[in-house]
Order: C-alpha cells, then sequence, then structure tokens
C-alpha cells in the first residue's frame, strides 16, 4: 500500500481554482517534496492530505484513508509540522510536549523528544520567552510527539540559523532511517537536494516536473548556465542586446543561459576584451535545480499568460 | 525510535484522562494570564464595590431591601457572563486565530474533548467568580443568603452558563478576527446589561425598552438571581418561562456553533471559501464528534478504503 495516493486532485475556492488535477503518490518511508512559489497551492495541498480542507474532486488516500472521513484514526498515525506555531505562549516546552503527548496511543517520551530538537536548556521555559528557530524545533517536536507513520513539515526549517537547520535536516534523515514517511514543502533548493528521495514541482495548481532532484536537474541539462560579475562602473545595459535579453541578475552575480555555450561565452568574452572590461567570478557550468525550477514555474507562467 | 509492528498496539487514552488534561491546560493558562484572571475574578467584584458605593439606602421598588441585596444577585449574573460569554468569545477567537485551534485539531483529541473542557474550566471560573462576590458582597454589605433559595439559584446557573457559552461561541463563528473578538463582546454584553437590572434596576424605564431586554436571556436570568435572593418579594423557587427562554437561546445558539465551528484562522482560509463549502465541512465535522472512528493498523484494510468520488 503507497503512504499517499493523490489522483486528480482539484479545490477551488469560488470561481478561483488553487488545485487543478494534481496526481502523485508517495512511498512508505520516502520523503516527498512539493516544490513551488508561494500561492502555487503546496500549503493547500498539504492541508488536503492533512484533512484540514475539503478537496472540491479528485481521489485522496493517506495511509489508505481518506483524510476528509477517517477522523482520530488518520491522526494518530499523523505528525504535522504547521506553518504558524499555534502554541498557548504561557506553557512551557516541557508541559506543551506532555500535553499534547496525552492525545495520542504512542507518545514518545518528552525529555527524550527535547533532547532530539536541542531544546534541554530551554525544558522550562514558557513558549513565548523562545525565539524563531527555538519555537520551530518545538514544532517539529510537536509533530514527533505521536511517534508518527507519516509526517508533514510545511516549510520546517524556515527561521532557523544554519546549525539548527543542518540539526533538522539531520532529524530528518534520522526519521526516514527509521522508517518514517515523510512530505515537505521547503523554498530552499538546498533543503530539498539534500533531503528528498522525489520532487514534485507545483506551478498555479498543477504539477509541471516530477522526479528524483536529480532528474529535475537533469531536465535542464541541454542548457548551460554562464555566470559573472560586472565591475562597478559597468550597467548591464552595455552588454550586446542579445546577450543582455538572455541575462538575469541574482545578488549581483549575472547568469545566462544558453543552449550554444562556446559562442555565447566567445561572444561575451570578445565584448569583454575589447572593452577592456574583467569579468569576476566567471564560471559555466550546468543549470542548478534552482534554476531548472525557475526555468519550470516561468514557463507555466507564460503559458498562463 | 523503534518502528512499530502493525500489531495491536497501546491503548487509546480514555476520554476522561483527555478532559481532565484539557481542564487543568486552560485553568493554567487562565492563571498565567494575568489580564485574563483580572477580567473574569476581579471586574465583578469591582462593579458590585461601585454599585453599592453609589448606591446606599433601600431600594423601594423591591420591597424596601438593602441595595447591596439587590446587586450582589445581580453582580452573580454578571459574573457569569463576564466568565461565559465574553471570556469564552476573546479567548476562544484568540485562540483560533493564533492557530491553536488548528493545531488541537490536527491531533487526535476529539474535537467535544477540547470544547467540554473549555466549558468545564468556564463553567469552574464563573462558580469561584459568583462566590467571590457572594463572599463579599456577605461579608461588606451584609448580603443575606437565603438558604431556602440555593437549589433554585443552583439550577439558574446551569442553565445560565450552558446558555452564555453556546451563545459565545455561536458569536465566535461570527468574528472575523482577533482585534474584533473584544470589541464585539463587550459591545454586546454592556447594553444588555443596561437593560437587564444588572447595574441599575431600571423600573422608569419604557415599556418597549423592557420588552426588547425580555427578548434576551440575560434579562430573565438576572431576574431569577435577584428574586431568589430578595427576602420580601422573592420566590425562592424557579420561574417559568426564563429558564425555557435561557434553554431555547442555549440550544439554538449551541447547534448553530456546533454546525458552524471553523478551527481555522480566518488568514488560513482559502480566497473567497464559500459559506456553504465551510458549511458542508462543518456539517462532517458536527458528524465526527460523536463517532468514534476505527483504528486501522497498518498492513490492514481500512473499512472505507475504496475509492470515492466527490
Amino acid at each position: 500500500m503507497k503512504a499517499i495516493e493523490v489522483e486528480d486532485l482539484f479545490k477551488s475556492y469560488g470561481s478561483v481554482d488553487a488545485e487543478r488535477g494534481i496526481s502523485f503518490h508517495v512511498e512508505p518511508g520516502e520523503v516527498f517534496a512539493l516544490l513551488g512559489p508561494n500561492g502555487a497551492g503546496k500549503t493547500t495541498t498539504l492541508e488536503i492530505l492533512e484533512g484540514h480542507r475539503r478537496r472540491s474532486g479528485g481521489q485522496v488516500r493517506v495511509l489508505g484513508m481518506d483524510p476528509q472521513r477517517a477522523g482520530r484514526a488518520l491522526r494518530e498515525r499523523v505528525g504535522v509540522v504547521l506553518q504558524a506555531a499555534g502554541i498557548d505562549g504561557e506553557l512551557t516546552v516541557r508541559e506543551v510536549l506532555a500535553l499534547y503527548g496525552r492525545c495520542y496511543p504512542r507518545a514518545l517520551p518528552v525529555d527524550d523528544l527535547i533532547a532530539m530538537v536541542g531544546l534541554q536548556e530551554k525544558r522550562r521555559a514558557r513558549v513565548k520567552t523562545l525565539s524563531g528557530g527555538q519555537l520551530r524545533r518545538l514544532d517539529l517536536a510537536l509533530a514527533l510527539v505521536g511517534d508518527p507513520d507519516l509526517i508533514f513539515l510545511d516549510e520546517p526549517t524556515t527561521g532557523f540559523d544554519p546549525a539548527a537547520r543542518h540539526g533538522a535536516w539531520q532529524l530528518v534523515r534520522d526519521l526516514r532511517g527509521a522508517g518514517r514517511t515523510i512530505v515537505l514543502t521547503s523554498h530552499y533548493m538546498d533543503e530539498v537536494q539534500q533531503l528528498a528521495d522525489r520532487v514534485a514541482v507545483i506551478a498555479d495548481g498543477r504539477i509541471v516536473a516530477e522526479g528524483t532532484p536529480e532528474a529535475i536537474g537533469r531536465a535542464g541539462a541541454h542548457e548551460t548556465s554562464i555566470s559573472f560579475r560586472l565591475p562597478m562602473s559597468v550597467a548591464v545595459e552595455r552588454l550586446p542586446a542579445r546577450l543582455r535579453e538572455a541575462t538575469v541578475a541574482h545578488d549581483g552575480t549575472l547568469q545566462l543561459r544558453t543552449r550554444e555555450p562556446t559562442k555565447t561565452l566567445l561572444e561575451l568574452c570578445s565584448w569583454a576584451v575589447e572593452h577592456e572590461i574583467e569579468l569576476s567570478a566567471l564560471t559555466v557550468g550546468g543549470p542548478s535545480l534552482e534554476q531548472v525550477y525557475l526555468t519550470l514555474t516561468a514557463e507555466d507562467d507564460d503559458e498562463q499568460a | 525510535m523503534s518502528r512499530r509492528d502493525g500489531a495491536a498496539g497501546p491503548r487509546r487514552p480514555s476520554s476522561i484522562a483527555l478532559l481532565s488534561a484539557q481542564v487543568g491546560y486552560q485553568l493554567r493558562i487562565l492563571v498565567r494570564s494575568p489580564l485574563g484572571s483580572f477580567a473574569t475574578l476581579i471586574v465583578p467584584l469591582m462593579l458590585l464595590l461601585a454599585c453599592n458605593l453609589l448606591n446606599k439606602g433601600q431600594l423601594h421598588s423591591r420591597g424596601n431591601i438593602a441595595y447591596a441585596q439587590f446587586f450582589t444577585p445581580a453582580m452573580i449574573a454578571f459574573a457569569v457572563v463576564n466568565a461565559c460569554y465574553t471570556s469564552v468569545i476573546s479567548q476562544t477567537a484568540l485562540a483560533r486565530e493564533e492557530g491553536i485551534l488548528k493545531r488541537m485539531r490536527s491531533t487526535p483529541l476529539p474535537p467535544w474533548v477540547y470544547m467540554t473542557g473549555k466549558l468545564c474550566q468556564t463553567g469552574l471560573v464563573a462558580i469561584a467568580s459568583a462566590v467571590v462576590v457572594v463572599a463579599v458582597g456577605a461579608w461588606v454589605y451584609d448580603f443575606e443568603v437565603i438558604w431556602s433559595a440555593v437549589p433554585a439559584v443552583l439550577v439558574t446557573l446551569a442553565v445560565g452558563m450552558f446558555c452564555f457559552c453556546a451563545v459565545a461561541m455561536a458569536v465566535t463563528v461570527l468574528i472575523p478576527n482577533a482585534d474584533s473578538a473584544f470589541p464585539v463582546a463587550w459591545g454586546t454584553v454592556l447594553p444588555l446589561c443596561f437593560i437587564s437590572d444588572i447595574f441599575i434596576p431600571i423600573e422608569g424605564a419604557p415599556p418597549w425598552l423592557r420588552d426588547l431586554a425580555s427578548v434576551f436571556p440575560l434579562r430573565g436570568f438576572a431576574d431569577d438571581l435577584e428574586s431568589a435572593f430578595n427576602p420580601v418579594t422573592g420566590t425562592h423557587t424557579l420561574q417559568a418561562g426564563h429558564l425555557e427562554l435561557l434553554a431555547l437561546w442555549g440550544v439554538v445558539a449551541g447547534a448553530f456553533a456546533l454546525l458552524a465551528f471553523r478551527w481555522e484562522p480566518s488568514s488560513g482560509r482559502g480566497p473567497g471559501e464559500s459559506r456553504a463549502a465551510r458549511t458542508t465541512f462543518a456539517l462532517d465535522r458536527a458528524r465526527a464528534l460523536f463517532e468514534e472512528r476505527p483504528v486501522v493498523h497498518p498492513g490492514r484494510p481500512h473499512p472505507r478504503s475504496g475509492h470515492e468520488r466527490d
């Protein structure tokens, strides 16, 4: 039995279609990522799988149950990390985990959970005194408190500092190693590349690509990425028109996507030598998953336009 | 973190254990919130002192009883409304908008256990608040407790608490965001208090105003309590009509709240999500309140595992 089966999922809000025929499945023990821009439908999909939201059409099975009808039987086997914390600030970390743990037939020991997410020093602290990152770690502990078979992580490391982020990644790997099935949404491509066995890219309520992160990355392998920096005194507008049109700026670095790398590189370098401009940080390589993702979601926007 | 084997595992926690944990949790967060404790326990007491300070002597329209004999039961009514109506609206709307209700709904905790826990906490606070009012009234203003009226008073209090909690839950459904909760709660209860003999006996009010007040549950509730403790003109027994009105308000408001209650914050709703769609979902959830779902163990087919299309 598959952990999750989604077939032709539709969700409408009045005249607005948030999901437009989404289909995917998740195998037991797999880490599956939903990737997409804000408003693409990731959280709506997750909330339908969790049973928080009613679908407008299609079939959904989570651990063999319909999340709209399964109620307590499903919730006992599912852990959820929500985007908003939703925890009473007046309770201590330990009290929160004990309170929620009581709801489950197989709750994990509170102190083990606290150690698992690295909140030992805050076990007696009120929730309202926790930092954003600590709150997210408590959120993660709450998702695990019932020793779930399936865990939904909605942007699980947003707000984490780098160390906490790597800690959370390790925790996800440990959970996967222990046979848990994990469905996560993320804005971070590196997170998806690090954690996910398979990825579905959602844009405008549809899946535009699905596969392993490597396979999706290979989808853009016919293109080459050339990145470089211009001196401060040189405006992008000075680039030859053909190159300028293919260039996107990202954190001060210019990136060119081309299917003719030799010709494009020659053109760029000739222009730079002719104008005595030094191109710093010049690199040539295949596109990252992030670039492929941006292309996929942009292509979808173009189709809609 | 051991992997489960799929065989019949540990038993579900009992409803009693879950309920007692919920009541403890609700009381703990109330005690730790100074503003909540103040509003619920102290405000009725301050009003009792203020009303008695401003009105000395005897109340001729009620058989020449001392003002304290009128204001103390009036403040019991206010304490109950304060705990069961205004506080429930504020706390529930805030919990919903902060995502606390949604998180609770993500757990296997049956919704009725959460709600009952909340109502038990509210009932305990209302009773504590009423007892404090009676104690201070008796100690400071020689309020006379008529013990023969206590059974009727307890029944009235129980029906009143049910009524005001149900109305509060219904009003919470209609409140769009956390900022509106406090103004709506106090904006509705204060005018009713003024026309329902809570802050001052309104014998001189025009008949239409008294008729209007009689439509709402607070007037009859306050009337019953004041009459029960009036040693001159009081009945000391249950009065027909008032309790029925309280019960009717409670049942209608409770049914509405049950059908339309939202666990998700308003910000989490989809754009233009229709009221009809939410009502349908609310109906499903209302049914789930009373249904114990079978536990499906890994590897065992679920009774409803056949594919169904919406």
